[in-house]
């Protein structure tokens, strides 16, 4: 056909169609509900085994913390936050992407995001499910979190309303119920046709049961379109907020490297940047194993990556804005975290944070590296990689204070680190959970962003 | 194919700029004379006055690179009227020279002769001294200059050729002039705003001008071309569908404006640093505290409420009133900013501070619609006009 | 509202833009209990079939100032009546501080509005209706589209309804009782 000759880069009046090959409703149809109703392939199994052995360790780990309380971890008195928070602030900020992709593209009518957001919201919530845990066990004694609740109680106290970890609470709870009912509502339409599609009865009752009876009506799709604007209205400043008060934890304290105004932005955006990595690094795979080249191509992949250049020079304004003003301010102890940052015991992990973050993204200039699958997916590792060390580096402030006396460092326990790799095998096992039983691809906005949806275009549309 | 009206004719384009030029120039010459007289006034209404018309110039910049940056094809139609803004940069280059020639003393402290025995201005010296900052000027305004003529060069000379390489070239440029424009707007601020009270800092200051500007360039955008539309030009081809557009961008980025603010503010206020509430005690004392108040529901709460609803943003009459308060209220945004430095006990309103603003804007207006005249009134042969022509919201 | 469900005559079309201007004749013949299905939202159709707008954003405005408030209200009555302690040496009622929680409880409070609103509105769950009986439903919600006329509505005589739609491009025209 010759739509695939066109050089989209070369001629601006024409647009990248979502969707490649030769395909029509029935065909993505068919694509997408392939891996669901398949039976799973082998590496399905073996994945899942692997990530189930090391959910288990996750367990294990937290059981062993329950037990003993939180001395297994390596922290110290200088050093009183840990892995914890960096764990906690790094699975929330992978958490960022799918509702970016749901909400924020949605408003900004970037329909590219049709064939990645059910993908990504799911990869929210899952990691916002690994983030939870961290703070739901940073005490050691999980049994006594219904304190941060403002339920009355016998001590006849309340929780502390000015306090930033309280409105965390608040706000990765409404975070996590929000990115939960707006990916079931994405779900609703596309769990029916799971359903009218089902050839055993067990399928028929569950995604029936799931689906609420939608029947795709037009009285019906009114509503639904309207709540899935408000939705995305709604998700679009809740993500903003979110890792807000994340930064807040830090910036309302008066540590210096903590406290800079610039937090609640530059949190936002290292979030949407780790999130769009994390998307690139599963998608590159599960594009490849599920056969769903058609739907996410290398043009949403491309897109992807221009995010992560732009959300990764975002990240490098803020830090040479953080360090121009620490100089700037004529305040020592400011100057001098930065410099201890960067040349103190922790240089490496700063600069760890700086190749990552600020310069593997650079090599996304080039249209070649951005469009090479290899390429992609190794730099969105090492931002990954970095953004770990990014909430690592910013933690660890605390281990030069005011006093020098009381200078120390820290070292992660074995106990730590597996807790770490622990927390992925959650994620993963819980999001191959999702490409078995859920479809990857939201079904009605990829068949909706089709010419052939455009009842204004005639019988066939274009590009057919 | 339609006929259109490409060519601005009439009183916008005959009557109305000599009119602009004749009230701007009047009223520059009203504060030259009173320089003499009460020269921190002039100064600092005239300051004022330009960091509004910059932020304003320097928006419509923001818009075209986003324009290019995202191949935006919904705005093309609007793209001459903010190009044309843009273009106005020379004209806040040559503005800024007053600033550069006598204000310098008024305006910044840092330059005076004691700032040597002030410990905290010793260590910024190295930044803040009066050569460095007219070199930083320079540069700021060279590389504008050289954005807006890059961008509205190839724009116009699409108009007669219709190449779809100046389209292709402009992407290309958006994607490193988009890095230029964050890191020049955010020194030139600190520069040119920030450093009027130079023992305090933000590291959100650029981000906070950003979003003035962005907002404020919207909101003109927009009354420009509604007031096109009243001259009966453009009333086909822009359509309710493109103001419903603009709409959602200045509610969203007013809410931006809002995040923005309330985190600098928030985070200053919780931690309580003698050298950083300073800024904020100095904007809270006497009548300023009433202004700040005022800003907080005229800012955020009345537009949030107001213009919320979708049937606001279509009806021209009532977007068209929302978009002028908005305007006011960024004058009111950035007066608060910058003149508490002039008059600390609180708010003095001047007849100079409107001769300022009649000044600039008299000049800045003559010169857009002279220009605006010159070119067809939106991107003719732009190869997504056809797309923007025919966009619809959903 | 419709008292039982009795229904009347379905049928398939082939494409998006047939079922629109199917929609539009009908309306156009003053149809008004006739409903389009589709396996994806065709925009235009709310137009075409002559609907209102959804109210739901009333629904949630009405949820969002009252998680706003809520919140405002919890916060102030536990730290500035009920229980007063000092904290950082900051006001009992520190509006600032309650700033995020009460965001948070507003976007929450609209959501559950906005999913359950919708839900509400559209008459779900509801796992059974009668138009799941026409034979090729199943493929509505994968890749064709569907017209059904309701008996209830005035206009409805069943033969000359069912010769409509063939006109208007419906296909496998079935009657489907109840």
């Amino acid at each position: 056909m010759s739509s695939h000759v066109i050089n989209y880069d070369l001629d601006p009046s024409k647009r990248v169609p979502l969707v490649a090959g030769n395909n029509d409703f029935k065909s993505v149809t068919d694509i997408i509900c392939a891996p669901v109703e398949q039976p799973a392939p082998s590496w399905w199994w073996i994945a899942t085994a692997a990530s189930g052995s090391v959910l288990l360790l996750l367990l294990s780990m937290l059981g062993y913390l329950f037990w003993e309380g939180i001395g297994i971890w390596g922290l110290n008195n200088p050093v009183a936050w840990g892995f914890d928070i960096v764990n906690l602030v790094f699975w929330v900020g992978i958490g960022h992407a799918g509702t970016l992709i749901s909400a924020i593209l949605f408003l900004f009518r970037q329909k590219w995001r049709t064939s990645i957001n059910r993908f990504s919201e799911a990869m929210t919530l899952f990691a916002v499910i690994c983030a939870l845990i961290f703070p739901a066990v940073h005490t050691g004694r999980p049994w006594v979190d219904y304190f941060l609740l403002p339920i009355p109680n016998s001590m006849a106290i309340w929780p502390n309303f000015r306090s930033p970890l309280l409105w965390d609470l608040f706000a990765f709870t409404t975070y996590f119920t929000v990115s939960l009912l707006f990916w079931y509502v994405g779900l609703i339409p596309d769990l029916a046709t799971l359903r009218d599609r089902a050839k055993t009865k067990t399928r028929k009752v569950v995604y029936g049961l799931f689906a609420l009876g939608w029947r795709g009506a037009n009285r019906h799709w009114q509503n639904y379109e309207k709540a899935y604007m408000i939705l995305a209205a709604l998700a679009a400043p809740l993500v903003l907020s979110v890792h807000s008060i994340v930064s807040f934890d830090f910036a309302t304290s008066q540590l210096p490297g903590w406290h800079t105004t610039i937090f609640p932005p530059y949190f936002v955006a290292g979030a949407v940047f780790s999130g769009f990595a994390m998307v690139i690094s599963l998608m590159v795979i599960a594009r490849e194993l599920f056969g769903m080249k058609d739907l996410v191509t290398m043009y949403h992949l491309e897109c992807m990556n221009k995010v992560i250049l732009a959300t990764g020079s975002i990240v490098g304004y803020a830090y040479g804005m953080e360090f121009f003003v620490a100089w700037y301010s004529g305040n020592e102890y400011e100057a001098f975290a930065f410099i201890n940052r960067a040349f103190g015991p922790y240089a490496w992990a700063y600069w760890i944070m700086i190749s990552c973050n600020v310069i593997s993204p650079q090599f996304f200039w080039f249209k070649k590296l951005r469009t090479s699958i290899p390429v992609m997916f190794i730099i969105s590792i090492f931002v990954n990689i970095g953004m770990w060390f990014e909430r690592f580096v910013i933690v660890m402030t605390l281990h030069r204070d005011f006093l020098p006396s009381s200078w120390g460092y820290f070292r992660p326990t074995w106990v730590d680190l597996s807790t770490l790799v622990g927390s992925f095998g959650l994620f993963f096992t819980l999001f191959l959970l999702f490409l078995k039983f859920l479809p990857m691809v939201a079904m009605a906005e990829v068949k909706g962003v089709m010419p052939a949806a455009n009842p204004h275009l005639g019988h066939h549309g274009e590009g057919h | 194919m339609v006929e259109r009206t490409e060519k601005l004719t009439g009183f916008l384009a005959d009557k109305l700029p000599k009119i602009l030029l004749l009230m701007g120039t009047l009223s520059l010459a009203f504060c030259a004379v009173s320089y003499g007289a009460n020269p921190r006034q002039v100064l600092f209404s005239y300051m004022t006055a330009f960091i509004f018309f910059l932020a304003l110039t320097l928006g419509s910049l923001f818009f075209i690179l986003i324009h290019f940056l995202t191949r935006a094809g919904w705005s093309v139609i609007l793209r001459r009227i903010a190009e044309t803004l843009m273009n106005n940069i020379g004209l806040m280059a040559i503005l800024f020279l007053p600033i550069a020639f006598f204000g310098m003393h008024e305006l910044y402290h840092w330059t005076h002769a004691e700032a040597i025995n002030d410990v905290i201005l010793q260590k910024k010296a190295g930044y803040l001294n009066i050569k460095f900052f007219f070199v930083r000027a320079v540069i700021f305004f060279g590389i504008w200059f050289w954005l807006a003529r890059v961008f509205y060069n190839n724009s116009v000379a699409q108009d007669a050729t219709g190449d779809h390489s100046h389209t292709l070239k402009l992407q290309k440029y958006a994607t490193f002039g988009v890095i230029l424009f964050a890191l020049t707007l955010t020194f030139s601020v600190i520069d040119w705003v920030m450093s009027m009270t130079p023992h305090w800092y933000s590291t959100m200051f650029g981000v906070y001008y950003f979003a003035i500007s962005t907002v404020l360039s919207l909101c003109v955008i927009t009354i420009l071309a509604m007031t096109l539309r009243r001259a009966g030009f453009l009333k086909n081809e822009i359509t309710v569908e493109h103001y419903h557009d603009m709409g959602k961008l200045v509610y969203g980025f007013n809410i931006f404006w809002t995040y923005i603010a309330f985190s600098q503010y928030f985070l200053i206020w919780y931690a309580n640093i003698p050298e950083e509430t300073i800024w904020f005690r100095e904007h809270f004392m006497g009548s300023w505290n009433a202004v700040a108040v005022f800003l907080v529901l005229g800012h955020f709460v009345v537009p949030f409420l107001g213009f919320m609803s979708r049937h606001v943003k279509r009806n021209l009459i009532a977007h068209f009133v929302v978009v002028c308060w908005m305007v006011f209220i960024t004058i009111v945004d950035l007066y608060w900013i910058i003149m508490p430095n002039f008059s600390p006990e609180g708010i003095e309103i001047s007849l100079l501070d409107f001769a300022a603003f009649m000044g600039i804007g008299g000049l800045y207006f003559g010169l857009y619609f002279l220009r605006l005249r010159k070119h067809a009134l939106f991107p003719k042969k732009d190869p997504r006009l056809e797309e923007s022509l025919h966009f619809h919201n959903v | 509202m419709r008292k039982k469900h009795s229904f009347g005559v379905v049928c398939e079309f082939q494409s998006a833009a047939i079922l629109m201007k199917a929609a539009t004749g009908l309306r156009d013949a003053g149809f008004t209990k006739f409903e389009t299905y589709s396996p994806f939202p065709v925009h235009g159709m709310d137009d075409a079939m002559g609907l209102k707008h959804s109210k739901l954003g009333w629904i949630v405005l009405c949820g969002g100032i009252t998680g706003l408030s809520g919140a405002l209200l919890l916060q102030w009555w536990t730290s500035a009546v009920d229980y007063k302690l000092t904290i950082s040496g900051k006001p009992f009622f520190s509006y600032q501080a309650f700033v995020p929680v009460s965001f948070e409880c507003m976007v929450l409070f609209s959501a559950f509005c906005a999913v359950f609103g919708m839900l509400a509105l559209n008459g779900l769950p509801k796992l059974y209706h009668p138009v799941f009986k026409y034979s090729r439903y199943h493929n509505a919600t994968s890749h064709t589209f569907l017209i059904s006329i309701d008996k209830n509505d005035p206009l409805y005589k069943e033969q000359e309804t069912a010769l409509l739609l063939q006109q208007l491009g419906g296909e496998n025209l079935e009657v489907v009782e109840d």
